[in-house]
């Protein structure tokens, strides 16, 4: 079990193979670790804060993601010019790519984050099913037919040992093509038929599978963290399920709606595949609970997770210090006696798209950015006033995220918080967020992954304009035409925002008036 | 000085605002929406965020958002990158993946025209109506601007 033990590593020079609001957590904790840091950044990112938060910074390319952030190749160039001697994937990108990994460890450098071995048990859908049942760690009863004939035959019977609904979706597939909910026995070959065609049609392979339907399922994961030396523990959970297009918009710690024995069953299956992996680093194994409170092994992500700071906010302890502490061979500081969970958290992403409109990504340029602090509020931003938001990476702006005593406590701060953050220039999702964090159903904790579609549908931002409104925006465009008229042009220019306030003015060089 | 707005894209109305400064009273406005007069003071912009481009005006006050144009600058219709995917125009910025028609090439309603890719999403464009492809305005590979013409159609006379 003790494979792979290494002696303890000198760690000096931290490379952030990532970008945006998790390149520039990770320098910042790496700096606090005593580390210097090196970024990297495309093209269309010379103006982003990662860029310019680290002792360096190396352009990697074209802004295209193949020829910048997933480049491998160039990043290990840039890692071995730097004289970095370590490198922290972040999420996304090559975060969770096996080959990153054993080139990184090749190439003499420290990887922060699990053997490669791991990232490809766990990468493989079939493969990491197989891994779970044998750990004892329960999966989605499901029967795959070895061709559309036997399918067929045994169908009604394996359906109706699955328990139904069922769920009909073909083998090949992804992303809800081919895919049907069967509620009684006599839909079941009819379905079958449709649905062999349709995945014929969409990935050219008829076959297809069987699996149980949990409806409205929570989406649950937990946090693990594994050292080097066989101690593996857990962090608890996050829930997880607001969800649009199958991306988590809101998470929150502890979950609302799971007991104590069954948060324990969750967390003890999660430490129990970290294990059977001989699994290091942090990373996340994800459940899916039905109505009853039966749960199934979904994915395990092997590495940093977007909504780590959560889980940090109620347990106190910082991942990514944890991660560097484990790659470099040390042993957790502290056992899982010492891990608590204390009070509640609540994180929402902001993201840059429009609600109204499909969740449709949106670009642009940032030009009121006020980021508000206090208390029991953080804020993990990876953007700056005056940026452009462009269309190549991934729509996260910032982690809006929220600690409080109590569920209520944590709420009424994140709406708070969401209230005063103020973006402009980009359309984002604040106001849908807002309006999702205070409606009653969120608030009674009906979070399961169809919360978004059941509650909000057809989302608006609709709201009529009030006279006094108007009245004070005439004002302030009145106001900011005096300013301009009264002084001249480079006299202006040189009027530099002191405080978040003042930046509301709207103003920016050559633009409409 | 007056100032027009329209409370929403869609709303026809323009409603005029006059703002005239108090004489001898600095820093205080009397401002007139319609048949309603405020007082205002200077400072209260303060409290008001807001940001105007190409008309529109986007506008953050207690925590909630609006969204207003100046009548003056903008007639209305739907935002530029707001579109639904039946419009030839590129609905948001991004890389055309794929283009699925020619010119000259007959298409009903629906029929797939482009495929555009946008921070890690596709989207396909497809013809809002039976019709025509008379030109294609753009090629694989292409960065577009959300708003920009992709493809020209005309429409199939009915007979």
């Amino acid at each position: 079990m003790l494979a792979g033990i290494e002696s303890l590593k000198s760690m000096q020079k931290l490379l952030i193979a990532n970008r945006g609001e998790i390149a520039v957590r990770i320098i910042r904790a790496a700096r606090e670790f005593g580390l210097r840091t090196v970024a990297v950044y495309s093209a269309a990112d010379r103006e982003a804060p990662h860029a310019h938060l680290a002792d360096e910074a190396y352009l990697l390319g074209p802004p295209e993601p193949a020829q910048s952030y997933l480049d491998s190749a160039r990043l290990l160039d840039i890692a071995h010019t730097s004289g970095a001697d370590a490198v922290h994937p972040g999420y996304g990108f090559l975060a969770e790519n096996a080959a990153f990994a054993e080139d990184c460890r090749a190439a003499g450098l420290l990887y922060i984050g699990p053997p490669a071995t791991a990232i490809r048990q766990m990468g493989s859908k079939i493969l990491s099913k197989h891994i779970a049942e044998r750990a004892g760690v329960p999966i989605v009863p499901s029967y795959q037919a070895p061709d559309a004939a036997t399918l067929g035959q045994q169908g009604p019977a394996m359906a109706a040992r699955l328990g139904y609904p069922v769920l009909v979706k073909a083998s090949a597939g992804g992303g809800g093509k081919g895919m049907r909910i069967v509620e009684h026995a006599a839909d079941l070959l009819p379905a079958l038929e449709a649905g062999a065609r349709e995945a014929q049609q969409a990935f050219g392979d008829a076959t297809l599978m069987l699996e149980k339907y949990i409806p409205r399922p929570r989406h649950i994961e937990v946090q693990v963290l594994a050292d080097q030396h066989g101690q593996v523990v857990h962090l608890y959970e996050r829930e997880c399920s607001i969800q649009r297009r199958y991306q988590k918009i809101v998470e929150e710690t502890p979950a609302p709606g799971i007991d104590a024995a069954l948060r324990q069953r969750l967390c003890q299956a999660a430490v129990r595949l970290a294990a059977a992996v001989q699994y290091t680093n942090a990373g996340t194994v994800e459940f899916l609970v039905g109505p009853e409170g039966d749960w199934y092994f979904l994915e395990m992500n092997t590495r940093l997770q977007v909504e780590h700071p959560i889980t940090e906010l109620v347990t106190g302890i910082d991942i990514v210090h944890q991660q560097l502490r484990v790659a470099r061979g040390e042993p957790l500081a502290f056992t899982q006696e010492d891990v608590q969970q204390r009070g509640h958290a609540i994180e929402c992403r902001l993201y840059a798209e429009d609600p109204a409109h499909g969740f449709l990504p949106a670009t642009g340029r940032i030009h009121v950015l006020h980021e508000p602090h206090g208390p029991g509020r953080r804020i993990d931003s990876g953007i700056a006033l005056h940026q452009e938001i462009t269309p190549y990476y991934d729509p996260i702006l910032a982690k809006l995220s929220s600690y409080g005593a109590t569920r209520q406590e944590a709420l009424l701060r994140m709406q708070g918080l969401l209230r005063d953050y103020t973006l402009l220039g980009v359309t984002t999702n604040r106001q849908f967020l807002l309006d999702v964090l205070t409606s009653a159903a969120f608030a009674a904790g009906e979070t399961d992954t169809a919360f978004l579609t059941r509650h909000f549908p057809h989302w608006q931002p609709a709201v009529e304009v009030p006279d006094d409104l108007l009245a004070l925006t005439a004002l302030a465009e009145y106001t900011q035409r005096q300013r301009h008229t009264s002084t001249s042009f480079a006299a202006a220019a040189a009027v530099v925002p002191e405080t978040p306030w003042q930046r509301y003015d709207g103003w920016r060089l050559g633009g409409p008036a | 000085m007056i100032f027009a707005y329209r409370r929403s894209a869609t709303d026809a109305q323009v409603v005029e605002v006059d703002v005239q400064p108090l004489p001898g009273r600095e820093g205080l406005y009397r401002v007139t929406v319609g048949e309603r007069v405020f007082e205002l003071t200077e400072q209260q912009v303060q409290h008001l965020a807001w940001h105007k481009e190409a008309g529109r005006i986007t506008l953050q006050y207690a925590g909630r958002e609006y969204h207003i144009l100046d009548a003056r600058q903008h007639r209305g219709g739907p935002p530029a990158g707001a579109g639904s995917a039946g419009d030839l125009r590129a609905p948001m910025a991004g890389k055309i993946i794929r283009v699925l028609v020619q010119p000259g090439e007959h298409v009903t309603a629906g029929t797939p025209l482009l495929i555009l890719e946008a921070m890690k999403m596709e989207q396909q464009i497809t013809a809002p109506q039976d019709g025509v492809v008379t030109r294609v305005l753009c090629r694989v590979g292409d960065q577009v601007t959300a708003g920009a013409e992709l493809v020209v159609m005309e429409p199939v006379p009915t007979t």
